[in-house]
């Protein structure tokens, strides 16, 4: 009987309060070894949050995580020789140069491999002689990166790392990161979601703190579609509507919706078929992540906003 | 060890600059610090506030180099680099640690040892109180920098919060002169023998390093905030209280049946002073202290009082700071009854009875040598040099013992060719001359703050009883007399029946 690999991360019920204010709550995922997982959310969703718990940088109100094995209250000191942190917000010592700061930074690695850093500096065409401080954010970035993927960790935490970067720039980041895939678990916050999804595994999708989902990349693809057909302008609406159609939107004989939860053509007409019994032309097609990163925040605005305003969703 | 030296590097490089700058005006110190040590020599300027100005940037630049050293591994924050890097808290302590003692205190130590040679005084002697000055230096200046810096995030942050911690300091210590009688101004000073100053210090060192170890171990700010300000509150509640408190006599002894003899001079008028004081009624009670032996001296550094009613009433002041030198002749002392205890006490008879915490010293056998404008070495104290009207000692860190001098001083200026040199352990004056002196008073004071320079010179005001203007002569013999601290004592007078006037009168 084989043993179930160690998840690299693993959350149980995290939770994190700022006074009354929650910022995370009963957060559980599993990252398994050597996957690319990108956690997608609005813009104050705890994104930024969780990745500081696993990170030890915060401390959780509740629950408790696990990374590469060990309590996440654990990591500091030599823990932190396997696992590579890069964000957006982190302060670099401006006053270095690249070389000063790869040269101060070698020392702590034991894995630390001068060929991998080499590479990377070459790939990267950094100048070594220049300081952090007059570099521009995309060079500052790959800087990181170097330092962060010079070393090989076990796993490598990225909390948007390609916000505010070019194009350019963001596609040899993206390619260095390939490069690695396989040796080293990717776990990412980004908005940038269409380059997560041409390389990330799976994906977790947080909104107000909450885990909505979280799952491998192709499911998620699999069960989204966006849905649209034709019925009799004088039928009248349906007494109520699957939870799994969001955007529902009806303008004349056209009606339109993204379906959550879609497993089937077949099985999806069917139950059209039944709510809507003059349905026909009707299409599915697939979403891409932007989308469904878009339906979701709109859908749980929504149902937020009419929640606040008192009206029963 | 290996990340010792790596970051140790890192800091080297980092803070070069500051680390320069603190060195050249270290060492501009020490050019200038001896030139300022010149006697009353004619047209010489020591440049004294030069020496005071680059003093002042000494400190400021080691604040900066300390801020900054700090700050490069800051502990307050998310969002610092080293905080998701294999870091080793007791390594990057031990880093800092390091730092501050190789390129802060070795300099300063070797700088004051320097400055002891050219001052004439031998390293050995002064190594206690080169000692004493390093640890004032660390709990009062070097700990209290880390503090800030370990729970600030940056230079500017820390400036703020400093300047927020003084504004609070004054405001608080403005409040409590406006509000009434309070220890902190009027209890037994804390530079005095035995009083609560180690313990204040002791309190705030275990607070800071606490505070310390908490932030480098798991940079758990808001905790590490939060126990430096609980020891700014202990801190401020036990100035607020210790001081004037019986726990500040603690060191003194109550001598029975001593041979001096403190009492309140009956028979004279007690008079209300200041009737409309907002907050206590001033009486000034004539006091005596007979039975002084000769070559005995004591030093008052507080007093209280003890007032009963014929109704049994009994109000006991705080102990409050009374810095004088006992007077056989007798004085008069102000004492300070709030008006509520005035209004029960007044208008009947009322038992008073006063304390006093002094020091008690004997004089050694003088030592007299003349004493020209140049330094001369004068043994225990240093080396002094007589002006016109002034005497100018260079001394350690503190003067260590009681000193006086005394010589004869002419009336108007003596001249450069005296043609009298008389006698100072002689009796009678010569005409035409005085016996001025002056007490070197810094008795046992050790300064509360670090001191740069270990050698300072220190003047004192030849005067003469009587009042007068007579001024000493090139080569007068002087005679300087040492007093040693014999005991801390706590002197009591008898109970002496007063009257205090009903305020309405």
């Amino acid at each position: 009987m084989s043993e179930m690999p160690v998840p690299t991360i693993a959350t149980h019920a995290l939770t994190r309060m700022y006074g009354s204010t929650v910022a995370l709550k009963d957060v559980t995922l599993t990252v398994e070894p050597g996957s690319v997982y990108a956690l997608v959310g609005p813009n104050g969703a705890g994104k930024t949050t969780l990745i500081q718990l696993l990170m030890n940088l915060q401390a959780a109100t509740s629950g408790s995580a696990e990374v590469l094995g060990m309590p996440s209250t654990t990591i500091r000191g030599a823990s932190l020789s396997r696992i590579g942190y890069i964000s957006e917000s982190q302060e670099l010592p401006d006053w270095m140069t690249v070389r000063g700061f790869l040269d101060f930074l070698r020392p702590f690695y034991p894995g630390w491999d001068a060929a991998l850093e080499a590479q990377l500096l070459r790939d990267f065409a950094l100048p070594l002689d220049r300081k952090l401080k007059h570099m521009s954010r995309g060079m500052r970035m790959k800087a990181a990166f170097i330092s962060a993927l010079s070393y090989r960790p076990a796993l490598l935490v990225l909390d948007e790392p390609f916000s505010g970067l070019d194009p350019l720039v963001r596609d040899e980041l993206i390619e260095g990161l390939l490069d690695r895939i396989g040796e080293t678990t990717l776990f990412l916050s980004s908005h940038d979601l269409a380059e997560i999804e041409s390389f990330a595994s799976h994906v977790g999708y947080l909104e107000q703190g909450q885990l909505l989902f979280s799952e491998e990349m192709t499911a998620l693809s699999g069960r989204f579609r966006r849905v649209e057909f034709q019925v009799d302008p004088a039928s009248g609406p349906p007494p109520r509507l699957p939870e799994a159609w969001m955007e529902f939107e009806r303008s004349g004989s056209l009606v339109r919706f993204t379906h959550s939860q879609f497993t089937s053509e077949g099985e999806a007409v069917a139950q059209i078929g039944t709510l809507f019994p003059t349905a026909a032309n009707m299409e599915f097609s697939p979403l891409s992540l932007r989308s469904i990163f878009l339906a979701n925040a709109r859908t749980h605005r929504g149902l937020r906003t009419r929640t606040e305003n008192g009206v029963s969703a | 060890m290996n990340q010792i030296m790596n970051i140790f590097r890192k800091d080297l490089r980092h803070l070069r600059v500051e680390l320069l700058a603190s060195w050249t005006i270290m060492l501009l110190l020490d050019l200038l610090i001896p030139k300022s040590w010149v006697g009353f020599q004619p047209g010489d300027q020591p440049p004294a506030i030069m020496v005071q100005m680059l003093t002042l940037l000494l400190f400021a630049s080691w604040v900066l180099l300390i801020m900054r050293l700090v700050h490069g591994e800051r502990l307050a924050g998310l969002n610092q680099f080293w905080t998701t890097r294999p870091y080793v808290w007791t390594s990057l302590l031990c880093e800092k640690a390091i730092f501050v003692l190789l390129f802060v205190y070795a300099p300063m130590l070797l700088s004051q040892i320097y400055l002891l040679h050219r001052g004439g005084f031998a390293i050995g002697q002064d190594a206690a109180t080169l000692v004493h000055n390093l640890l004032l230096f660390t709990s009062s200046f070097v700990l209290p920098v880390v503090g800030i810096a370990v729970v600030t995030t940056s230079f500017a942050q820390a400036t703020i919060v400093f300047l927020g911690i003084a504004a609070s300091f004054a405001g608080v210590y403005t409040a409590m002169i406006f509000l009434g009688e309070h220890s902190a101004y009027l209890g037994v000073p804390r530079y005095s023998p035995t009083f609560a100053a180690p313990l204040e210090t002791a309190i705030w060192i275990v607070f800071l390093a606490v505070a310390l170890l908490i932030q480098y171990r798991g940079r758990e700010t808001r905790k590490a905030i939060a126990l430096l300000g609980s020891a700014a509150a202990v801190l401020f509640f036990l100035s607020m209280t210790l001081a004037g408190s019986a726990a500040a006599s603690a060191g003194y002894a109550t001598v029975v049946d001593p041979p001096t003899v403190a009492s309140i001079v009956p028979g004279d008028e007690i008079k209300l002073e200041h009737p409309t004081n907002p907050r206590t009624a001033v009486y000034r009670i004539p006091e005596q202290f007979s039975n002084i032996a000769p070559g005995t001296s004591f030093f008052r550094w507080a007093e209280r009082y003890t007032l009963t009613a014929a109704n049994g009433y009994t109000w006991t002041s705080n102990w409050r700071m009374d810095l004088s030198t006992l007077a056989p002749k007798g004085s008069k002392e102000s004492i300070d009854i709030p008006w509520n205890v005035h209004d029960r006490l007044a208008g009947g008879p009322v038992a008073l009875r006063m304390e006093f915490l002094v020091t008690q010293y004997e004089d050694q056998p003088p030592y007299t040598i003349p004493v020209s404008r140049e330094y001369q070495a004068v043994p225990g104290l240093g080396y002094c040099s007589a002006g016109d009207n002034a005497l100018a000692c260079r001394t350690t860190f503190t003067w260590g013992d009681y000193f006086t001098y005394a010589t004869f001083g002419r009336e108007g200026y003596c001249g450069v060719q005296p043609t009298m040199v008389p006698d100072p352990l002689s009796d009678a004056a010569p005409p035409g001359y005085k016996r001025i002196g002056t007490n070197l008073e810094r008795i046992g004071f050790a300064s509360p703050f670090p001191l740069f320079s270990p050698v300072n010179v220190n003047q004192g005001f030849l005067w003469a009883a009587g009042g007068g203007s007579y001024h000493t002569c090139p080569g007068s013999p002087g005679t300087f007399t040492r007093r040693h601290v014999v005991r801390r004592v706590r002197l009591e007078t008898q109970t002496a029946t007063i009257v205090l006037k009903d305020s309405a009168q």
